[in-house]
């Protein structure tokens, strides 16, 4: 009876046993981040939000980079990941990553965030290797009104959202926003520099959406973004000089500037209980201008997906896609492209059948057949099995082959290299050469996992996988004339084999329906003792939500990140916390803490490109929410 | 030494629940508390007409119709709490009792059917404000729909219903529920 009208309708209503329940639905690792999940955070970027899913690995490189990864093998240009938002993919063909200070949204609109750990290859195409995060905004019809949040302290300069929704009639609704935010430098770079990793972005765009009939709707979405970042980078010399910082490097602080924008057109049009239609187009255009790339790149994308039942048992999802992409790269400090300008088309058809077996058996079939202009067919198919032999338990297993293809770098680039000092040492600076033979990277992944719900407050879910990479991407001296005689020329290649292991589990314990206690715990480790993972052996998440009273809220997240040695690393235990307090359904106030524990701590050495890796610090804000 | 740390602070967490009070509380029993808890909440955001209540102190009237567990749960949870400054008395009503003094009416699914047939008969355009979670009520003479969408509960109000009941729904509500029209 105490809670707010807010409260009320965003407390979940089903209790932990029914949420596993959808999530017993899909035979995969499945987590899912809720709108209450994000009002409750300390996070003020995508990336932190990810800081507790386990088997996603999260380090932040400066003030406005980080790597983010599922089952390890981070970098800030880690491949394998595949990121969505909208349906709209967000993956960089040209590094096979994604530009994570490109994605931010109003965080209180975002409805949920979906990560799947391990291959989502047939439904979501190649790349999506080791995992698949999926950003879901709600729709204008649920983000009515006005909305203003004020975050300003200690890191974070100033942020402020704003957003207004509205309805033309009972069909037709819009929400309109812009959002802008700046956060300081750091103090220290890993050399002891002065960080200089200030950041400034701002961003707006708008949604629509009309329900033309009982059956069909239309949504249409726009956005635009603009971000300049500093940042350090140790410059290698092309030729070695006496009295530098460092043998073989410069000290070269930089910019980085980020712009784009986007437009996406979904139609729906259910067509009966067991079959409807779904049609989605957009158009993601953006330039990327650093030391190291200077990017521009004009994406087209238009896919079709049909769903229906074939008698009492089937149910099938098929669909066809076509992507068109243009880059174009000028030459910077580090790096050249050849050719300089590249088109490229992609187009996929997939099919997946699940199968009821029984009533708490059921099987998936499914592949996903592409074309790709570097490797022309690739093929993606995967099983898998859902057992529910109880109401309160559900197992699941699958098997699946998902490949990253190769991307424009890795064919074309000529990029100036010289590792820093303690990792892999080169008797001079190298040049990383791309080549047109270069496959795409295969993986054939082995996934179990099992839900259980004991006494009606405590679920636990537990993933456990075997992947086995082949193909993956190394590089290694070659004889090369067009290299000059002072430099070393490294071929990229393809002979990277080896496999990873590990396994997630989350425990949910709700002792009274105020207060929510997850923990989360990961592990994984490479079979090859020479694999640098470039991510944490092991970690865990402690996260408490507390409801004091019916508008005093309490939430902390502890997390322990373990040694990452191939990085010089050292474990750290870091713990947000935040006070909220709602004096009105109208208003909320919060203050929020982030890195109780240690004042500062390095997250993350980037080896590629030289980024200047920022010690992170301690960040107190407060913040100021407001529905108009 | 952090692990060290962690496992104090992981044995502080475990033994604080151990001593914390906690009620067993299966699948339905939470979906009938959070309705329970809708329904009053909800009421806080009503005006009725200003010769509704001829003295401060007249309690609103809220007949259940057709789930006792809703009227246990009201009952033992409203005795402290007001509505819009009036105290707050639940009642178990059906089909024969005589609606005309309610304020408040929840209608379950399970009677929705027998409300539909009865309501114009027995309460037409009185100010009574109505809650109901069967998928037509908000069409059929109901102003406000209690719904399951995903996790959650949401709420369908029909301002015609409540407009021609001379009931006034605060903005701040309308602008959390879908609205229906007659038409």
């Amino acid at each position: 009876m105490d809670l707010s009208l807010d409260d009320l309708l965003n407390v979940d209503i089903t209790s932990v046993s029914k949420k596993t329940e959808k999530r017993s639905e899909a035979a995969a690792a499945v987590y899912v981040i809720t709108n209450e999940d994000i009002r409750r955070s300390t996070a003020t970027t995508i990336p932190d939000l990810l800081r507790v899913v386990p088997g996603v690995n999260v380090a932040q490189i400066d003030a406005h980079t980080w790597s983010v990864t599922v089952r390890g093998l981070g970098g800030e240009f880690a491949t394998k990941l595949l990121v969505l938002v909208d349906g709209r993919t967000v993956y960089n063909p040209f590094f096979s990553s994604v530009y994570w200070d490109s994605i931010d949204l109003v965080l209180e609109d975002i409805d949920r965030i979906e990560i799947i750990r391990g291959p989502g290859g047939t439904l979501w195409g190649a790349n999506a290797v080791n995992g698949v995060i999926n950003i879901v905004t709600k729709t204008a019809q649920d983000t009515q009104g006005g909305l203003l949040s004020v975050s300003a302290g200690s890191q974070i300069n100033g942020s402020l959202s704003l957003r207004y929704g509205g309805s033309i009639n009972e069909n037709q609704f819009y929400r309109v926003y812009a959002k802008g935010y700046r956060i300081s430098d750091n103090d220290d770079d890993f050399m002891g520099n002065d960080a200089n990793d200030k950041s400034d972005q701002g961003r707006a765009g708008a949604r629509y959406d009309i329900e033309l009939n009982d059956e069909e709707t239309l949504t249409i979405q726009a956005d635009y973004f603009s971000t300049s970042a500093d940042a350090n980078f140790y410059i290698p010399n092309a030729i070695p000089l006496p009295n530098l910082q460092f043998p073989g490097h410069t000290l070269t602080p930089s910019s980085k500037n980020h712009r784009g924008f986007n437009s996406l057109a979904r139609w729906t049009n259910q067509i009966s209980d067991t079959s409807d239609i779904q049609i989605q187009a957009y158009i993601d255009t953006f330039h990327y201008e650093s030391l190291i790339i200077d990017e521009r790149r004009t994406t087209y994308d238009i896919e079709f997906q049909h769903r229906f039942t074939l008698g009492e048992r089937n149910e099938i999802v098929w669909g066809l896609g076509y992507r068109h992409s243009q880059d174009s790269f000028d030459m910077t400090q580090l790096a050249t492209l050849d050719p300089e300008k590249e088109t490229t088309d992609l187009f996929s058809v997939f099919i997946q059948d699940e199968f009821r077996v029984t009533d708490n058996l059921k099987v998936i079939a499914g592949t996903k057949l592409e074309h790709n202009d570097y490797t022309a067919f690739e093929f993606q198919p995967t099983l898998r099995t859902l057992w529910s032999p109880t109401q309160n338990q559900t197992l699941w297993a699958s098997v699946s082959r998902a490949v990253r293809t190769p991307n424009r770098a890795e064919n074309d680039i000529r990029l100036l290299y010289q590792p820093l000092p303690g990792f892999t040492e080169l008797p001079a600076p190298g040049i990383v050469l791309g080549t047109h033979n270069f496959e795409s990277v295969e993986l054939i992944a082995y996934d179990i996992g099992c839900r259980h719900v004991f006494g009606k407050k405590v679920m636990a879910d537990l993933a456990a996988f075997y992947n086995d990479y082949e193909k993956d991407r190394n590089f290694g001296p070659v004889a090369n004339p067009t290299v000059p005689p002072f430099n070393v020329p490294l071929q990229l290649n393809n002979d990277l084999s080896y496999v990873t292991r590990g396994f997630e589990l989350t425990l949910d314990y709700r002792p009274i329906n105020r207060w929510l206690l997850r923990g989360n715990y990961a592990f994984i480790d490479s079979s090859d003792e020479g694999i640098g993972l470039n991510a944490a052996e092991q970690q865990f998440a402690l996260a408490n939500q507390l409801n004091f009273t019916s508008n005093v809220y309490a939430d902390t997240t502890l997390r322990f990140v373990d040694v990452v040695d191939e990085l010089f690393i050292e474990d750290y235990l870091t713990l947000d916390a935040r006070i909220g307090w709602k004096p009105t359904d109208s208003i909320e106030l919060s203050l929020n803490a982030r890195n109780l524990l240690d004042s500062e701590q390095f997250e993350y050495i980037e080896t590629i490109g030289n980024r200047a890796t920022t010690e992170i610090e301690r960040s107190i804000f407060g913040q100021i929410r407001l529905e108009l | 030494m952090y692990i060290k740390s962690l496992k104090l602070i992981f044995v502080a967490i475990l033994s604080a629940t151990t001593l914390t009070s906690a009620f067993a509380q299966n699948e339905n029993d939470r979906i009938i508390e959070h309705k329970s808890a809708m329904v009053y909440k909800l009421s806080t955001f009503v005006s009725w007409p200003k010769d509704t209540f001829n003295k401060k102190k007249k309690p609103i009237v809220i007949g259940v119709f057709g789930n006792e567990k809703i009227r246990k749960y009201l009952t033992n949870h409203t005795r402290d709490v007001l509505i819009n400054g009036h105290p707050i008395k639940v009642s178990s009503i059906s089909e024969k009792d005589d609606w005309t003094n309610l304020h408040i009416m929840y209608i379950d699914a399970s009677a929705s059917d027998k409300f539909s047939r009865l309501s114009d008969e027995k309460i037409n355009d009185l100010p009574i404000l109505t809650y109901g979670d069967s998928p037509t009520f908000d069409k059929e003479g109901g102003i406000i729909r209690i719904y399951e969408q995903d996790t959650k509960h949401r709420i369908s109000i029909n301002i015609d219903t409540a407009n021609r009941k001379n009931l006034t729904i605060d903005h701040r509500l309308l602008k959390k529920a879908a609205i229906v029209t007659d038409s």
